[in-house]
């Protein structure tokens, strides 16, 4: 195990100091909508940045493995003395290829949800939502978050949000209101691209017989009730699925939330998940399932790479 | 607050009849330990709160909770075992214990 107060510590610093998990601006991470995004509209797109950190917090797993039960991990307190720059150069260099195919995920959604609903994108008002210090029980650090990022969209003059992942749209929908005054209409993008026909076109490519299978995400699952809406859509789309013993409500896992505290023990569900699908493709719909998954050796994709639009 | 929120903890946790039905649904079952699965942190949150006494390995299955709410779908008693779980997380951060100098 990683000891919980260095891992807690070090994230809850960084929020405190930049408002991100990793310490590091968001500008430098969050480069998906250059020239494709407009700034004003109806709906905006809110990625809470989720998306954007998986491939860097992929990568620190990666490192934290070494560190389970080593004395080493007395040296990470010194993490939150090192300046953001430094960090970026040592540790969260981009991983290129994920960060690619994240900004490609972002893009498919971004421009599937213009083409059908009055959509914008401001990326200073993107803020991640701090759904961890909520998940670690720090409570009093997420309600002051939460108010940071209420009056951000506030005096943006935002009204309509759209979530792309899980758990950003369970931390703005349902937590959201609890810990502050937050009364924006909240609705994930599988649901709004669920709701027509006409909203999702088919794919224009055959996929041959490959035989695909959906891992259910718990929070878009058991906390949102939303497994219909990517069934609906695979369906629109032209590709067809198996259900796995484990899915919607009964979902497993991806062992995820774990990567850090526990690298090993995260590993070994991921492997035991992967194992659920016998050689199956996995289509995803978060993009922590995503790393995890594909790092325990599944083949692995997000449902947006089935969305003909880029 | 947190008195307040001590006895909900305890309150919720005290329904459990340790009947383990959702035992089989926790993706951490398979550490061959009691306190990572759902039955063994209720028994931890229990045994903390009501004799203010915990360690640093019970604490472990705390922390290894992936908060994912199998559990919660199999539990008779309908306990939202990954809030107990979260509010107990909470409980150590702020109250002074022998392992405080582990978790904050």
């Amino acid at each position: 195990m990683i000891k919980p107060k260095y891992l807690i510590n070090l994230m809850v610093g960084n929020i405190l100091k930049t408002r991100n998990p990793l310490g590091v601006r968001d500008s430098s991470i969050n480069t998906w909508w250059h020239g494709i995004t407009k700034r004003d509209g109806e709906w905006m797109v809110f990625t809470g940045l989720l998306y954007q950190l998986t491939p860097y917090l992929n990568k620190i797993a990666s490192y934290l493995e070494r560190f389970d039960e080593s004395r080493l991990q007395s040296l990470f307190p010194v993490l939150n003395k090192l300046p953001s720059s430094l960090l970026n150069f040592l540790i969260f260099r981009a991983p290129k290829k994920e960060k690619e195919e994240t900004e490609k995920i972002l893009k498919s959604i971004y421009l599937l949800l213009s083409k059908n609903i009055d959509a914008f994108y401001k990326p200073e008002s993107d803020i991640y939502s701090g759904i961890m210090l909520y998940d670690m029980g720090c409570y009093d650090e997420f309600e002051a978050h939460v108010n940071y990022v209420t009056s951000k969209l506030k005096s943006a003059g935002v009204r309509k949000l759209v979530t792309i992942d899980p758990h950003t749209a369970y931390a703005l929908s349902v937590l959201y209101p609890k810990y502050g005054n937050f009364d924006f209409e909240v609705r994930h993008y599988l649901e709004i691209l669920s709701e027509e026909q006409s909203y999702i076109p088919k794919l224009s490519f055959s996929l041959g017989n490959t035989l695909h299978s959906i891992h259910d995400s718990c929070y878009l699952s058991r906390y949102l009730d939303l497994s219909e809406c990517p069934r609906i859509i695979l369906e629109r789309i032209g590709i067809e699925y198996e259900e796995v013993k484990n899915s919607k409500k009964n979902t497993f896992c991806c062992g995820g939330p774990l990567e850090t505290f526990f690298p090993k023990i995260s590993n070994e569900i991921a492997r035991r998940r992967v194992g659920e699908f016998e050689g199956k493709k996995i289509i995803t719909l978060c993009p922590i399932c995503l790393a995890t998954l594909r790092r325990a050796g599944g083949d692995v994709r997000d449902i947006a790479s089935f969305y003909d639009v880029v | 607050m947190v008195g307040k929120l001590k006895d909900r903890v305890l309150k919720d946790a005290l329904k459990c009849s340790f009947c383990g039905f959702c035992e089989v649904s926790c993706p951490t079952n398979f550490v061959i330990k009691r306190n990572y699965t759902p039955r063994g942190r209720i028994g931890t949150v229990i045994f903390a709160l009501k004799n203010g006494i915990t360690t640093i390995e019970s604490v472990a299955g705390i922390f290894s909770c992936l908060g994912c709410g199998a559990c919660v779908e199999y539990c008779p008693a309908e306990i939202d075992i990954p809030e107990v779980v979260r509010n107990f997380r909470y409980i150590l951060r702020t109250e002074d214990t022998e392992i405080s100098d582990e978790v904050r």
